[in-house]
């Protein structure tokens, strides 16, 4: 589906549920802005913030169905700051996993460079054992920063 | 015995030991029999495993191999006054191990006429002549005419007479037709022809041969005693063949006619069988006397001589050959022609041969082509001349296979096949002959062979397409004479198990050979072979050839063949990239080796498919390790720790850990809601 069908279904939705979309659009800020500011492709970060956001949003919406989506029910609920409290936090909870985890994966990968590189070195002795010295020829011809190197595939 | 013929007596002094042969006879060459020696072959004593017959055998030789076709005619034919062969083919000599050509005989019950040519002919009395010699022999002459077969050897020392003066022909099977006869014996065009170029010919030539024996014993001398070869013809051309033999002697008034008949120069005129049956029938006849070729009003000067008739001035103009190519470009020879000798047909023929020649010689020099078919229009009945060579018209592939190793000839036999210089001698004849048909066909099929000079085909191919039965004259083979393709192998293993083939056992002549005698079509891999420098596809090439012969006529198990091929074209299996797949070809290699099958070695060595396939995987697995190689390259210079990778891989870390706990959430959150 493209982008605009998109958009237009989420007016349609946020017009025929308009108590609800408010509520959303208040308690759920901090992964709009994030939406704004995140420039990968993949959107990981948007990602890690807004799904806790949603989870937290997700116990004042609730309520907001089980009173009859009016909107009194839905101003009441972003009134409440321990609706606003709940959501927000859990946006910040994202945060600070997306902020952390550079720390364990920079641990992780330190460890682990030595023993793929190891793997790599012994695959590529069974290439030589098998097809001989000769496999080695285009490797030494191509100079290795003209090398696109992939993802690491290394099994 | 004649200078061009190979002695072969002392060569094959080390045969002692009996062998048999086609169960029927054991040869026995420890007992030489140099009294029934035919020229280049040796006579051993034979004897019967069947019966008491007294026998012998010759052993021929490959360079001037035996009459093949002619053999296996003759066999059938039984007359007690002419030898015919009682058996005839190839048998190894344990000795040496080679194998050789023998043909073996019933031992004739009286001697020669002379021990050998050179030695005077005794004069007989003209009763001996008639009744021993010439009424003994009709059967023999009436058996050959009666079937078209050529004797070819009828000369003194090739006749045996009984104590009783009685007559008895020779054999004539061991050497190639009249390849043994002096010229004396010879019609003039046959002697004007090589050795090797004179050919079965006709039964009329034999006619002629008995003609001059009649006349040498009726006169009891060598006749024309001290002449070379040369004057011998010339005599004949210039005074015709009775004037030049008997001329003013006085010969027994008898004798006189058979003589003219049989002397007659002109084949029409001869007599043949039914002239000399009425004759011994007692009906006289008057033999035509042929004519002389026309004089002509002033003479030609030529190579310092002058000349009256145009056979003389062709005959001169073969053994002048530079003299004549002067001799055509100036116009001396039209005007002489046309006025002096009055033929303008002749003329027309001449100027023909010039104007046409140029354009039809493709190869060689179109001057060497004028001076050949101008003496086909001096001379029809010569032989076809050009250059050294003189060689019947039916003789060329004969003359070929004679003369194959002589330097400069095979290009001179090449030229006349690719000038057409058969066709324009068939065109120059004054009279059309049945047997023309025959000899076009013959030619075309030589030129067929030479069409394509590829190995397998060329001079080569023409030799054994057609001469039948020649034997393979690769250096390859030896001495082993093989006349029969399923020989070839295992002649080819005999001569590398004694380590005296150090290349590829494969040349020009074996696949020539080869190619004469296989079913198939193989010219693509005949082309494989047209660079002998490029030694693996060459080796490869004659693998395939020598596992296709071992397919189609055995024998199964070639050892010394097979490890010889296998150490030529074992670098091809280390050419292998795969190393497990290497040592699996050594080993297959071994085992085909040790069986001797060329057949496997063959689909292991020179397999395309299983090198494509080597090549695919290695090329695979030279990507594969360009590419984990620059992974390396990568991982050693912080690549994966690199700010840039931890953050993409945070990235997605984090989004996958705050994926899966807001799930849990969900999951937490809809149970509490619901219960």
């Amino acid at each position: 589906m493209g982008r605009l069908p998109l958009l237009l279904v989420i007016l349609v939705l946020a017009a025929v549920l308009m108590p609800s979309a408010i509520l959303l659009a208040v308690l759920m800020v901090p992964s709009l802005v994030v939406y704004v500011i995140d420039r990968n492709p993949h959107r990981y970060f948007t990602v890690t913030i807004s799904l806790p956001n949603f989870c937290g949003v997700l116990s004042p919406l609730t309520e907001l169905w089980e009173r009859g989506q009016t909107f009194d029910g839905a101003f009441s609920a972003i009134a409440d700051p321990w609706n606003m409290m709940i959501a927000y936090g859990a946006a910040g909870l994202g945060w600070v996993l997306y902020l952390g985890t550079p720390i364990f994966v920079s641990s992780y990968l330190s460890i682990s460079t030595e023993g793929k590189i190891k793997s790599i070195r012994r695959y590529q002795d069974d290439l030589i054992d098998a097809w001989g010295e000769g496999v080695k020829q285009s490797a030494n011809i191509a100079p290795a920063d003209e090398m696109e190197p992939e993802e690491q595939e290394v099994s | 015995m004649p200078a061009h013929i190979k002695e072969i007596a002392n060569e094959l002094a080390h045969l002692q030991q009996p062998v048999e042969f086609e169960d029927k006879f054991r040869l026995l060459p420890a007992e030489r029999l140099p009294e029934l020696q035919s020229p280049g072959t040796l006579a051993i004593a034979a004897a019967s495993l069947k019966g008491n017959n007294s026998l012998f055998a010759l052993i021929c030789q490959k360079e001037a191999a035996p009459r093949f076709s002619m053999i296996r005619l003759m066999s059938r034919v039984s007359c007690p006054v002419m030898m015919t062969p009682v058996g005839s083919g190839t048998v190894i000599f344990p000795d040496d191990n080679i194998r050789r050509f023998v043909l073996v005989y019933e031992r004739p019950s009286g001697k020669r006429l002379i021990p050998e040519v050179g030695h005077p002919v005794p004069k007989l009395d003209e009763d001996t002549i008639i009744n021993g010699v010439i009424h003994n022999l009709l059967p023999a002459l009436s058996e050959l005419s009666s079937r078209t077969l050529m004797h070819r050897a009828i000369r003194p020392e090739n006749i045996f007479m009984s104590s009783d003066g009685r007559a008895m022909l020779g054999e004539c099977l061991s050497t190639p037709a009249a390849y043994a006869q002096p010229v004396l014996y010879e019609p003039i065009d046959s002697g004007m022809a090589d050795p090797s170029g004179r050919g079965d010919g006709g039964v009329l030539d034999d006619f002629y041969s008995f003609g001059v024996l009649l006349a040498e014993l009726a006169m009891g001398k060598t006749l024309l005693k001290g002449k070379s070869d040369e004057q011998i013809i010339e005599a004949k051309i210039k005074l015709g063949s009775y004037g030049a033999l008997v001329g003013q002697t006085r010969v027994p008034l008898k004798l006189m006619e058979p003589l003219r008949g049989l002397l007659s120069d002109d084949p029409h005129e001869r007599w043949a069988m039914p002239d000399i049956e009425m004759w011994a029938n007692g009906r006289h006849l008057s033999p035509k006397q042929v004519p002389l070729p026309p004089k002509a009003v002033r003479s030609i000067s030529f190579a310092g001589k002058d000349y009256l008739t145009a056979p003389m001035l062709a005959n001169a103009m073969r053994l002048n050959w530079s003299e004549s190519k002067g001799l055509i470009q100036s116009d001396h020879l039209d005007s002489w022609v046309r006025r002096a000798l009055s033929n303008d047909d002749m003329g027309d023929l001449i100027v023909l041969a010039e104007r046409t020649s140029h354009a039809l010689a493709t190869t060689g020099s179109g001057d060497d082509r004028a001076v050949s078919a101008s003496i086909m229009a001096l001379d029809p009945s010569a032989p076809i001349i050009y250059k050294d060579v003189a060689v019947r018209v039916d003789a060329i592939a004969q003359a070929t296979a004679l003369e194959f190793f002589e330097p400069g000839k095979v290009e001179q036999f090449l030229d006349i096949i690719r000038m057409k210089l058969s066709q324009a001698w068939v065109t120059s004849q004054t009279r059309t002959k049945p047997e023309f048909v025959a000899i076009i066909k013959q030619i075309e099929h030589l030129a067929q062979n030479v069409k394509s000079m590829v190995p397998g085909y060329g001079m080569e191919r023409a030799v054994y397409a057609g001469n039948e039965g020649w034997p393979c004259m690769s250096p390859l083979v030896g001495d082993n004479y093989v006349d029969d393709v399923r020989n070839l192998l295992p002649a080819l293993e005999s001569m590398v198990a004694a380590g005296r083939i150090e290349g590829a056992p494969v040349d020009r002549h074996i696949l020539a050979f080869a190619m004469n005698h296989m079913r198939g079509n193989f010219d693509a891999l005949l082309k494989r072979f047209e660079d002998p420098f490029n030694r693996d596809v060459y080796n490869g090439a004659s693998l395939r050839i020598l596992s296709d012969m071992q397919k189609q006529f055995g024998p199964p198990n070639l050892p010394a063949l097979s490890a010889h091929m296998a150490n030529l074209l074992i670098d091809s299996v280390e050419n292998f990239h795969n190393t497990a797949f290497r040592k699996q070809l050594r080993e297959a290699v071994e085992n085909a080796t040790t069986e001797g099958k060329l057949t496997t070695l063959q689909s292991i060595l020179d397999n395309s498919q299983i090198k494509d396939q080597d090549q695919v995987g290695f090329d695979q697995a030279q990507v594969i390790f360009s590419n984990l190689e620059a992974q390396a390259t990568w991982l050693e210079q912080g690549g994966l720790v690199s700010n840039e990778n931890v953050r993409h891989v945070s990235e997605k870390t984090s989004a996958v850990i705050s994926g899966v706990c807001s799930s849990l959430a969900l999951v937490l959150m809809t149970i509490a809601w619901v219960f």
